[in-house]
């Protein structure tokens, strides 16, 4: 099955609250329930996710012992749809950035820095990594240009944790066991885990107290946005957010 | 060619990392990618726009000398199409605004404050004159008296510029997929993942603002406090590199 992203149409097979063993549509396949709410498809990372957590995705590079970012690469014309580059210390198994994405990162506008590819297929990578691109190069890269990898956003997504290490992408709208397939709820009302208080009339951010949490305070300044409070909740409790994180 | 935005049907003939230097679609056309990506058809102003680097619209009202803000109309009644109000100085080529935004912008309630018109045409103006005609899409819903005040915008789409440097002179619009030549036509990226050119570097869980410290950069930073969030960093990214950014400015 690939992953491009669609809207499903209709009522799906696999409910909002029921999760699989097996992949049932594509990942980051997007559901909009008739209530407001919007769903994208995603799977569960190496740990059970909870219920009104927030979540994030996988960690940049797919490994936390060497994250894979600026690499360097082999020279590739424009047009060519492989990218070779030695990859960082961790191993990575076939096909972890499939349908995920290749930036390239710096060495600047001469090395095509800005660009941005999306991954269809790599070999098992143990120093060298071979990137199979969906689309060909459109500049051409060489050895000055910096390489870095992201697996697909909602690919073993994980609980949001204390010292974030990857983007935000929705809230578990129920118990979900490893590996396992699930819709995470995107958009509009959700019941979500407050560590720090929450009043009306706040932007609700990611909190970094507490893992899978949201909050107001201090330490959320600088946090990313997900929603909106429109009303009072306690500290350790869920509560009433309106998701803004994917419409 | 209209203006009016569109979803596109189907994969665009002009490839998202492709310009032209013809418009082969209205401006604004939204074309949503299916790995998450979303494009809004843009033509680039005068001055060649950088791969990764943050895009802003034109300048409000469409000239730098002296803004197309706060002109004096004349009364106009409830259902006129047309507006006519007092120029600035500096002169404005016609159709400069076809597209774009006629704000009443002060005047109070009983002079329409508040109320916005999509612009349909204008002839070229003279500097400072009475009588410069808009004709609107759409006609007043409320009357124009001698105390509202007028100010015109582009539309957002057009002749975007790179997020210059210190000062914001127009609102983040999106981010430039590859090398765009002065004036030509391009798919302008407004969300999903992104490769965005970073001045002050970023960690992961923060949103990430326009960086008025360097051109065409996002970042976050003191100065960036009130900037505009354009998106969601989920990673470490070094400063004056490029790095993956989550983008939300349209989706």
């Amino acid at each position: 099955m690939d992953n491009f992203y669609r809207d499903l149409q209709g009522d799906p097979t696999q409910g909002i609250l029921d999760i699989s063993e097996t992949q049932e549509y594509p990942l980051g396949c997007r559901f909009k329930k008739n209530d407001g709410r919007v769903f994208r498809y995603m799977k569960a990372g190496g740990a059970d996710l909870v219920a009104g957590d927030l979540i994030q995705s996988a960690a940049l590079g797919g490994a936390t012992a060497t994250v894979q970012t600026d690499l360097t690469p082999a020279v590739a014309a424009a047009g060519t749809k492989v990218v070779t580059a030695a990859i960082d210390t961790t191993e990575q198994p076939k096909d972890t950035f499939k349908d995920g994405w290749m930036a390239v990162t710096a060495g600047g506008a001469a090395h095509a820095m800005g660009d941005l590819y999306l991954i269809k297929s790599h070999p098992l990578s143990a120093t060298n990594i071979i990137l199979t691109l969906h689309e060909a190069l459109k500049r051409a890269i060489t050895t000055t240009s910096r390489i870095s990898l992201l697996k697909h956003i909602y690919k073993d997504v994980i609980q949001a944790p204390t010292t974030p290490s990857g983007v935000i992408v929705g809230v578990a709208p129920t118990v979900v066991t490893t590996e396992y397939y699930f819709w995470g709820q995107t958009w509009g009302m959700a019941n979500i885990l407050v560590d720090a208080d929450l009043v009306a009339g706040m932007d609700v951010r990611r909190d970094q107290d507490t893992a899978g949490c949201v909050g107001k305070t201090a330490t959320t300044e600088w946090a990313e946005e997900v929603g909106l409070g429109g009303w009072a909740a306690v500290a350790g409790d869920t509560g009433f957010v309106f998701l803004t994180i994917a419409p | 060619m209209d203006n009016f935005y569109t979803d596109l049907k189907g994969e665009p003939s002009q490839g998202i990392l492709d310009i032209s230097a013809t418009k082969q679609y209205p401006l604004g056309t939204r074309y949503a990618k299916n790995d998450g990506r979303v494009f809004r058809y843009a033509e680039a102003g005068a001055v060649a726009l950088v791969a990764g680097n943050l895009i802003q619209s034109a300048i409000l009202n469409g000239a730098v000398a002296t803004l197309q803000a706060d002109m004096t109309p004349v009364a106009a009644a409830a259902g006129a199409f047309k507006v006519s109000v007092t120029s600035k100085a500096t002169v404005q080529p016609k159709d400069t605004f076809a597209d774009g935004w006629l704000a009443i912008t002060d005047g109070d309630a009983a002079g329409a404050m508040g109320d916005l018109y999509r612009i349909k045409s204008h002839p070229a103006s003279e500097a400072t004159t009475a009588g410069w005609i808009f004709t609107l899409y759409e006609p007043l819903k409320r009357a124009i008296t001698t105390s509202s005040r007028i100010s015109v915008l582009k539309p957002i789409y057009k002749d975007v510029i790179q997020a210059p440097v210190t000062t914001a002179t127009g609102v983040a619009v999106g981010v430039c997929p590859t090398v765009v030549t002065a004036n030509y036509y391009f798919w302008l990226q407004t969300w999903g993942m992104s490769n965005v050119l970073v001045k002050t570097a970023l960690v992961a869980g923060q949103n990430v603002q326009r960086d008025v410290l360097a051109a065409g950069s996002v970042g976050k930073a003191v100065v960036t406090l009130w900037a505009e969030n354009i998106g969601m960093s989920g990673w470490v990214t070094a400063t004056t590199a490029s790095g993956f950014v989550f983008l939300t400015i349209a989706p």
